[in-house]
């Protein structure tokens, strides 16, 4: 598919407010231009409305004002071209790992011995095989996160929108997921839209970063990750990176 | 290892109080057999009553005609209660106009106690079969409808997000998803409804229809037999348990009920 350029015009959004007073401004103007094949990541502080963003671009949820588009259309419910990843592993509890990584492929026909083939395969790119036969419930937080990561990309997605989903990964599965995802997005090149609190893992994996101001959050900066790729962890010792990331840092803290 | 001997173990202990002193107050004559009789005397009858090798009394053999005719209508309330308590829970769990329709007017007749119904059941239906296929489908509906309400309603709707996202159609949803995500607590209504079953079937069969174990009791009792009177809650007993393992057996079977789960609890 080409042209699936995301463009979000003068987002607004607001929650009605859960003691009834006035409503929570939560998104302010928000306007975005994700060019298709683009790897880019929003940073802001907890609360700044990154996931209700993801949200909205995900068709989950409408704005107020303004418009987001993605492919030239206006994001009106959930497409599987858009695949999310959730800031919990939201799994289905009463399927094996297995079946929750087919769940997307069953709804889809196909022939069966295809769709066993591609489990296979990203069951072990996540590096979870060998509890293909687990439940969720006995995973811990991390592996479930990883299940949830395979569910998607067993799709091969146009779009990722990705909140959070490393955030419960110990250092060295997190290095070897990003790893895996920078593999895949330079293979199948979809976008990826990723939301991180890690600001040297958005640099790291980034062609761009979204940094938004807290609540009512607005992009208050984006900022070009030029490093070459394929990168590797190498670059994150080097002076350009530590330039970069002291500079965002600083944009983060007078966010208020 | 240990542990699960001790706990199996505890669990004999008081059966086996209870039989040991069973056993002595019979034997001594303190208690006549009219009243309860001895276990080995109750073990005789129960065998005759299975296979009626012995004659010795009038119900010699009939155990299977008798919990034949209990099995068929528990079989055939449940279903009704099963089907109307489905199909109406899932509605109103899924749909606030649907809620807002049946809800009120369903809780309104649940007060009523179900053996409240026996009266005009009697006058509509006269004493029998209909009176009872209606009682048990009566009184297992509400449990079954209740929980089954409540297991759609709570579906935790980041589940409905991830099916769809996943590419699930309005259809497919429910198979996938909302049905599945619902079964833990329509299982557990389910189970209610059919414990709730077998004691309708009693007060069905009580009564008056010509075979079934209610009936039998009301009829041994006239007739003095306390021994059948005792066998025929014990086989009650029975088939209801077994009942209930081949219908949580069946969940598993099916893979909509995960090994353990915490609804499980036998
Ligand atoms: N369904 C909702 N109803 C009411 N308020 C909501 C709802 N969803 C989110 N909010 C509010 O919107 C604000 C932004 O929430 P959001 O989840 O988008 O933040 P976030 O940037 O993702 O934060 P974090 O980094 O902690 O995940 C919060 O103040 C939250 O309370
Ligand atoms: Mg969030």
């Amino acid at each position: 598919m080409k042209g699936t350029d995301i463009v979000v015009k003068g987002l607004s959004k607001s929650y009605n407010s859960v003691n009834g007073e006035e409503s929570l401004e939560v998104l302010d103007d928000i306007y975005l231009h994700i060019k298709q094949g683009e790897f880019i990541s929003i940073l802001g502080p907890s609360g700044c409305g990154k996931s209700t963003l993801l949200n909205i671009l995900a068709g989950f949820e409408s704005g107020d004002n303004g418009v987001a588009t993605c492919c030239k259309e206006k994001i009106e419910g959930v497409s599987t071209q858009r695949a999310v990843v959730f800031q919990s592993p939201v799994l289905f509890p009463w399927l094996s790992v297995r079946k929750n990584v087919m769940f997307g492929l069953k709804q889809k026909k196909m022939d069966d011995g295809a769709r066993q083939k591609i489990v296979d395969k990203y069951l072990k790119a996540v590096g979870i095989s060998k509890f293909e036969n687990y439940y969720p419930g006995q995973l811990s937080g991390g592996m479930q996160q990883r299940v949830a990561l395979a569910r998607v990309l067993v799709l091969d997605p146009n779009i990722l929108l990705m909140d959070e989903p490393f955030a419960a990964l110990d250092a060295q599965s997190r290095l070897s997921m990003q790893e895996l995802l920078l593999n895949l997005w330079q293979k199948h090149k979809p976008t990826v839209i990723f939301v991180t609190h890690d600001v040297e893992e958005a640099l790291f994996l980034s062609d761009k970063v979204f940094i938004m101001s807290g609540r009512p959050g607005r992009i208050k900066k984006e900022i070009e990750v030029t490093f070459r790729r394929p990168r590797n962890i190498s670059i994150i010792g080097t002076p350009e990176f530590s330039e970069l990331k002291k500079h965002i840092l600083s944009t983060l803290m007078d966010i208020y | 290892m240990l542990n699960l001997k001790k706990i199996n173990l505890l669990g004999f202990l008081i059966p086996a109080i209870v039989f040991t002193f069973w056993y002595i107050v019979t034997m001594g004559g303190m208690v006549p057999p009219y009243l309860v009789p001895s276990p080995s005397t109750l073990l005789l009858v129960s065998i005759d009553f299975a296979i009626g090798n012995l004659n010795i009394t009038p119900y010699s053999g009939t155990l299977f005609t008798h919990a034949y005719a209990s099995i068929t209508r528990v079989l055939y309330g449940f279903a009704i209660a099963t089907v109307l308590g489905l199909t109406l829970g899932f509605l109103t769990g899924r749909s606030m106009l649907a809620k807002d329709t049946f809800d009120p007017t369903v809780h309104l007749i649940r007060i009523i106690p179900g053996i409240g119904w026996l009266p005009i059941a009697i006058v509509w239906f006269g004493v029998g079969e209909t009176t009872t296929l209606f009682l048990i489908s009566l009184a297992a509906f509400f449990p079954i409808y209740v929980n089954a309400a409540q297991g759609a309603s709570s579906v935790s709707p980041l589940l409905i997000r991830a099916g769809k996202m996943l590419g699930a159609n309005n259809i497919s949803l429910y198979t996938t998803v909302i049905i599945p995500a619902a079964m833990p607590s329509t299982i557990a209504g389910l189970r209610l409804g059919l414990g709730v079953s077998w004691g309708f079937l009693v007060l069905g069969e009580l009564t008056g229809v010509a075979s079934g174990l209610g009936a039998l009791m009301m009829d041994a009792r006239m007739l003095g037999h306390v021994d059948i009177i005792l066998v025929s809650m014990i086989c009650i007993g029975i088939l209801g348990r077994v009942s209930d393992i081949l219908l949580m057996s069946s969940f598993k079977r099916s893979g909509l009920l995960i090994e353990g789960d915490k609804n499980e609890g036998n």
